[in-house]
């Protein structure tokens, strides 16, 4: 199962994080830190996944944004490979042509859009249009309102 | 004026909302802390506002800045009054909150049960999603405790997008109360099914997570998962199913064996290299858990091994990677297919990528042979001159050494290359890894006795060089070599060519900076190496070299005397003293260097690390009880076992004694020696034997290596092992054209001609004669060592409550019903469960693989008391199971023999096994890994028939499986083992046919097997009338007479999730098993029903009332298959029968003939029942409701055990138990349109009276008089 999902910036800051096994806000900052440390020393000809301490990393990266995806060693890296790809394809999507900013200032929506695809360290869904249904039916009801 | 700026800060303060908060953040890069610190502070004050907006604007902020690493527990109150909104924006945001920052310790969570509880029951199924979302993050033992009947509920909601949250959720209530998984497991087997492909993958991923960790329980499941992983498309899914059958096989093999084929084929077929990897590693691992041979094993293995090799091969770095990792597990069973991919795996010794090369190193660790391994070592040894960074490089270092030394050095045919590798190895700068090169030279050199001289050489050289490793010495760890160096020197020093030089080396000033152990061994084997020289000197006529000798000694060792480390102090005191008094004997003209030697004489033996252990106690001594009374202050010393070298430091403690005078010593050494002869625990110096490698003689007769001195090897800092690659080529080549030559003369040769290095025995290419001989000792275990406990599960592991059994639920409801503790708790009645105790022992009495019950909700953290209740449940089940399984053998042998009374033999069976079997569905997987046809009853029936010579082609229209086949099914495969040799061809032959049959019909046959057991359905059977009128099948009507139609669990079910609004009509499933019993071929088999008012045969739309469906398939002769046909039945109330008619064309080489069969369907009523749990308070509700109408029914002279009585009820009737006290049971079931039927069963004596009521007062009485047939037949 899928224990975290972070996405950080080449500076290490984070800019989403999403813990699906609890893990101590204190100890949180250290992981990130880590992991980001971990992945960023990372060339580009060096392949995506990382084993650090018991959790297997899967990341990519987007221009100066890394999505990194802690997972158990039972997940079949691959898939997961894909998953951060697809969920980078949803959030392109819906900002049309996502940036680092889209997702500081959109943080919650990014966090509806991650729910509906990950829940509870296991993908739930990973159609586009119906990832992004209830941010539409959202939408409409701020509109409404 | 003062009033319009507090208005207008108090404005900006509510309007900076989640962006501004970024924004300003960015903007306050240096004094960010500071920056933050008012922002928090402005937030306190949104939070004490009334107006929700606000509030929700606060916490969204917050849930930012625990992002950014902010302690907001603080506002937990806060989060929970946002997430109570009625407007959905800010409920969410409440939620998103609530699941970033709570967790168990949340005191607030409490607060949330009833605001979850409204949300989860929300119309809007948005609210209820962020609810469930939230939920999984944040989910306590209390929340899901009372939460679960509300999510469980939530399964079968409407929409899709609920069911699958709901469904995924679920693993997290398991986690948080485990009590909870047996009566939801029913229910989440369901969604396996699920029309919606989301919540089928959901249900996939919750039981995948639940298997892995206690894979025995979900075996039953197997054939459900086989079918959904032939079916499903969905590579997500696929992958997950995939990955769980790799955690099944290791427990089951047969499931293995069905399992390679899919396998293959999605190999060959999936484009999706993330399937292709799982796919891989899954046959990798049923290889590895078949342990007999397989007949396509090799293929398989040969396929994975190229597909892996595709991966390396790739330019993607990620599949290289993978396929590496995939690869090494194949290496460990299969190391000669690996083998052949050398090539590409030293390739990866070069990529750019650190992981790929390690992965590739950990491959090469495998690969080595005789043949290869100065190969790949040299290649090795590149790449450590290559490496950058010091973590790759003491990776290879430890790679290198783990390689040469693994099995016994094994692979090293000669040791002269090994050192030099070794000693190569030391000029790698600034490595943490000296003290492995160190034990390795130790090893060798006292292991491999010829090479000693070599060693000794070498390690003199390294002495005397060691100013060159000094630089470096302080700061790294291979000045541990010296250590090693300076030991085997002083050890081995008669091998020395110029001790003088060495004991020179070893006593030079710049010792003292080594740290004090290795400055401790210097001293001690200086001594050594000082006898050594005093014995060569003492020959010689004149005494000023020795002299000098014992000059240098007195000269140098009060450097060491001074030294800060007791140990160095020690031992340079006692040998300065010893080396004056020697002194002053020479000065006298006295021959001493006899007598310092001999303190240091006799060899050495290697003794298994282990050795010790092995050592009886002798009797009469306590190694507990204490000699002598212990001080007051026990000023224990804390002993580190810690390798080789404080261990080799005790071995050499005797010159401490030094100052006794040299005749007691030499009395002392007298005893010694008398004492050694006698004790046979202590291992003499003669020659071990443990290991010999052919029909090599002793060591002795291997002569000491000549070195050919042109080579330059002791030149230190030139790389030498290369020479020896090639001086070992020669070797090797010179030895086999010695072999080619000699052919004749091999025996004589062999004789001879062994002690020579240079010739040897045959060789084979894989059978290199090493150049020289290990002594090894082999490493015994003590004998009452035990393997070490198997039980590695983790005590905390949440999963470990998550291991129960969950195969005999629902359907064999007898066996192992829910009991009412078990219930999820409902909202108002938490008081009940306390009041059930009584139930509890009546059952634990009974019922036979009993469960430890669940205690109420109080006891569940008593977690100790219920591990060792569910051992030995464990043992309890295992043991029913052997006996099931011999009971059976018995009464297959007993078949075997009395062919005739089938029926009396079966009915006997029947009684006998009900109670044992351990569920029906344990016989079920048993059945669908056996491969077997057909259920066992139409086999008897085919077998009889043939027996009986019937000429008539004949199709068979057999019921599917009676009730009791069920449980016979395993059968099939014993008997094939006991029945006549005739029969076995028979049933091979059928077999054989079965395979060439399409696959997809095996699966579609499998099914139905695997529904059959399903828990919520119902057996079956359908009555069919046979053509021929052989006495063998009117036993075989009689049997169908008793047994129902089979309803398929997915539409039960479906008209059990809409209990809401009742359809007019429902749907009964009825499968039909054909079985060929004439040696044509049969086809174009139709299939009609002459339909009544009630019950109708769904056609295909635009068919008329009347027309016949075709059945999907042919038959080759002996083939059976299955068809499905779905009936619409209006009324429940009354058991019906239908007249059909099967026609077919029988098709032989010379004709074809039209065929008809005619038979008649039964449906009894309580076909139409549903096993369903039901709760006794629900239960009791109903009961006081006043609606039912009752009725009763009283069975004289039932000669059966009350708890069989009610597995009967269970088993034919559909019904559940759901209380039970002594012998007085309340039963449930439930009909398709959902008239609850309840049964109050009492037995006294013979007799049985039940008092029922339903409903539905015709379909009661049908029922009973149902049930009352039942119990007549016994």
């Amino acid at each position: 199962m899928i224990k975290f999902v972070l996405m950080v910036n080449r500076q290490g800051q984070t800019r989403l994080s999403r813990y699906y096994e609890r893990v101590e806000v204190t100890r949180r900052a250290a992981l990130e830190a880590d992991v980001v440390r971990c992945c960023l020393s990372r060339k580009k000809e060096e392949c995506s996944f990382v084993d650090h301490r018991d959790v297997r990393l899967v990341y990519r990266q987007y221009a100066a944004l890394y999505i990194v995806v802690g997972v158990t060693d039972t997940e079949n890296e691959l898939s997961i490979y894909e998953l951060i790809h697809n969920f980078v394809e949803v959030l392109d999507k819906y900002f049309s042509r996502v940036s680092e900013l889209d997702i500081m200032f959109n943080l919650e929506r990014v966090h509806v859009i991650l729910d509906e695809m990950i829940q509870n360290g296991h993908v739930v869904e990973t159609n586009k249009s119906r990832v992004l249904a209830p941010l539409h039916a959202l939408t409409k009801m701020a509109d409404a309102s | 004026m003062a009033l319009k700026i507090v208005k207008g800060s108090i404005d900006r303060m509510f309007d900076k909302n989640l962006q501004d908060l970024v924004r300003g953040i960015r903007n306050h890069k240096e004094d960010e802390a500071k920056y933050i610190s008012t922002c928090i502070d402005e937030i306190k004050q949104e939070l004490k506002q009334d107006n929700i907006a606000v509030k929700a604007n606060a916490v969204c902020k917050l849930t930012y800045l625990q992002m950014l690493g902010y302690d907001v527990s603080w506002a937990a109150f806060n989060i929970v009054e946002v997430m109570s909104s009625s407007k959905f924006t800010y409920k969410r945001i409440g939620y998103l909150a609530a699941s970033q920052c709570f967790h168990e310790s949340t005191d607030v969570i409490m607060l949330t049960t009833n605001q979850i509880r409204k949300d989860l029951s929300s119309p809007n199924q948005y609210d209820t999603g962020v609810a469930l979302t939230g939920l999984s993050c944040f989910v306590t033992p209390d929340l899901a405790r009372d939460l679960a009947n509300d999510i469980m509920t939530l399964m079968s909601h409407t929409k899709p997008y609920i069911r699958k949250k709901a469904v995924l959720i679920m693993y997290k209530v398991f986690l948080k109360y485990p009590e909870s998984l047996r009566p939801a497991f029913p229910r989440l087997k369901e969604k396996l099914e699920d029309p919606d492909p989301g919540v089928q993958s959901a249900a996939v991923n919750v039981i995948c997570e639940l298997a892995r960790r206690n894979p025995k329980n979900y075996l039953s499941l197997a054939p459900l998962f086989f079918k959904l992983m032939t079916s499903s498309t969905n590579n997500w899914v696929l992958i997950k199913i995939i990955k769980l059958f790799g955690a099944l096989t290791p427990l089951e093999p047969r499931l293995g064996k069905k399992l390679i084929e899919p396998l293959t084929n999605l190999i060959h077929s999936t484009s999706a290299m993330s399937l292709l990897y799982e796919c891989v590693n899954t046959v990798i691992a049923v290889l590895i858990s078949l342990s007999s041979g397989m007949p396509n094993h090799s293929a398989s293995i040969q396929l994975c091994v190229q597909k892996l090799r595709i991966l390396i091969e790739d330019s993607d770095q990620n599949l290289k990677y993978l396929g590496l990792l995939a690869m090494s597990k194949i290496l460990k069973t299969h190391p000669k297919s690996v083998q052949s991919h050398k090539d590409l795996i030293l390739q990866c010794l070069d990529d750019k990528d650190e992981s790929i090369r390690l992965r590739a190193l950990d491959l090469l660790y495998g690969m080595v042979s005789k043949k290869n391994l100065m190969e790949i070592v040299k290649k090795l040894m590149l790449h450590v001159d290559k490496a950058e960074g010091t973590t790759y490089r003491d990776e290879l270092l430890t790679k290198i050494i783990d390689i040469c030394s693994q099995s016994n050095y094994q692979y090293i045919t000669n040791f002269e290359w090994y050192i030099s590798i070794l000693v190569e190895l030391t000029r790698l700068e600034g490595t943490r890894h000296g003290h492995l090169i160190a034990s390795q030279m130790l090893d060798v050199a006292i292991r491999v006795k010829a090479i000693r001289a070599f060693a000794v050489a070498q390690m003199a050289t390294l002495l005397d060089n060691a100013h060159l490793l000094t630089g470096n010495m302080q700061r790294n760890g291979i000045c541990e070599v010296s250590y090693a160096a300076a030991w085997i020197c002083g050890e081995f020093s008669e091998h020395l060519e110029n001790p003088m030089q060495t004991l020179e080396a070893m006593l030079r000033p710049k010792v003292a900076t080594l740290p004090g152990h290795i400055q401790a061994v210097y001293v001690q084997n200086a001594a050594k190496l000082f006898a050594t020289v005093l014995k060569n000197q003492e020959g010689n006529t004149d005494s000023t070299a020795a002299q000098e000798t014992i000059q240098l000694m007195i000269e140098r060792l009060p450097l060491f005397v001074q030294s800060a480390n007791l140990e160095v102090q020690e031992r340079a005191s006692c040998i300065l003293q010893l080396v004056k008094y020697i002194q002053k004997l020479q000065q006298k003209d006295v021959e001493v260097a006899e007598e310092v030697s001999a303190l240091f004489a006799g060899e050495l033996n290697p003794v298994a690390p282990k050795a010790q252990k092995k050592v009886p106690v002798p009797e009469g001594l306590d190694l507990d009880a204490w000699i002598n009374e212990p001080p007051s202050e026990s000023e224990s010393e804390d002993e580190q076992p810690k390798a080789i070298f404080t261990k080799e430091e005790t071995k050499h403690s005797r010159p401490r004694h030094i100052e006794v005078d040299e005749k007691e010593l030499a009395r002392r050494r007298e005893a010694r020696k008398q004492e050694q002869a006698n004790n046979p625990f202590y291992i003499k110096a003669s020659p071990s034997s443990q290991k010999v490698y052919q029909d090599t003689p002793g060591v002795e007769h291997i002569p000491v290596v000549q070195i050919d001195l042109s080579v330059p090897l002791k030149v230190p800092g030139l790389p030498m092992s290369d020479q020896y690659v090639k001086l070992e080529e020669e070797r090797r080549q010179k030895e086999r054209a010695e072999k080619k030559k000699k052919e004749k003369k091999k025996r004589k040769e062999k004789r001879s001609g062994r002690g020579k290095r240079h010739d040897s025995g045959p060789e084979s290419e894989e059978d290199i004669t090493p150049a020289h001989m290990v002594d090894i000792v082999t490493e015994e275990m003590p004998e009452n060592a035990l393997p070490s406990d198997d039980d590695d599960k983790d005590p905390n592991d949440p999963h470990k409550a998550l291991d129960i059994d969950l195969d005999n639920l629902g359907e064999m409801a007898g066996r192992r019903p829910l009991a009412d503790s078990e219930k999820l708790p409902v909202r108002s009645h938490r008081a009940v469960e306390a009041a059930k105790s009584p139930v509890e022992d009546g059952e634990a009495e009974t019922a036979a693989p009993q469960q430890p019950k669940k205690k109420s909700g109080k006891d569940k953290r008593d977690d100790k008391k219920k591990d060792k209740d569910k051992e030995r449940k464990k043992s309890k089940d295992e043991k029913k199971k052997k006996k099931h399984k011999h009971e059976e053998k018995e009464e297959d042998l007993l078949r075997g023999e009395v062919d005739e009374p089938v029926v009396q033999s079966e009915g006997i069976s029947q009684v006998a096994e009900l109670p044992t079997s351990t569920s029906a569905e344990v016989s079920d997987l048993d059945f669908w890994l056996s491969n077997a046809p057909v259920p066992s009853n139409a086999q008897e029936v085919a077998t009889v028939v043939a027996a009986a010579e019937a000429e008539a082609p004949v199709a068979e229209v057999v019921s599917g499986a009676a009730q009791d086949s069920e449980p016979d099914e395993p059968k099939d495969t014993e008997m094939e083992e006991t029945k006549s040799s005739k029969h076995k061809k028979k049933k091979q032959k059928k077999e054989k046919e079965e395979k060439e049959k399409k696959k997809k019909k095996r699966h579609h046959h499998h099914h139905r097997h695997s529904d059959g057991g399903g828990e919520k359905s119902v057996q079956n059977g359908t009555v069919e009338e046979e053509e021929e009128p052989l006495p063998s099948m009117s036993n075989y009507c009689l049997l169908a007479e008793n047994s129902y139609i089979k309803m398929m669990i997915e539409d039960a079910d479906q008209v059990y999730d809409i209990q809401g609004n009742l359809q007019d009509g429902s749907q009964v499933v009825v499968s039909i098993i054909f079985e060929n019993k004439c040696d044509s071929f049969l086809k174009s088999m139709e299939f009609n029903v002459l339909d009544s008012l009630n019950s109708k045969l769904q056609r295909p739309e635009g068919s008329g009332p009347h027309d016949s469906l075709t059945v999907p398939f042919q038959l080759p002769p002996g083939v059976s298959n299955e068809a499905r046909f779905v009936f619409t039945v209006q009324s429940i109330v009354m058991p019906q029968k239908l007249k059909g008619t099967l026609t077919f064309i029988v098709k032989n080489e010379e004709s074809s003939t039209h065929e008809k069969l005619d038979f008649k369907l039964h449906f009894t009523c309580t076909s139409y029942l549903i096993t369903t749990p039901c709760y006794s308070d629900a239960y009791a509700k109903l009961l006081e409701s006043g609606d039912l109408k009752g009725s009763s029914l009283k069975l004289e002279g039932v000669n059966m055990p009350f708890h069989h009585l009610l597995a009967r009820i269970c088993f034919h009737h559909h019904f559940s138990v759901v209380e039970r006290i002594d012998s007085c049971s309340s039963m449930y079931s439930r009909s398709i349109q959902g008239h609850h039927v309840c049964l109050l069963v009492k037995s006294s004596g013979q007799t049985v009276s039940i008092d029922a009521k339903c409903d539905e007062p015709t379909m009661l009485g049908n029922v009973l008089d149902e049930i009352k047939q039942t119990f007549s037949q016994c």
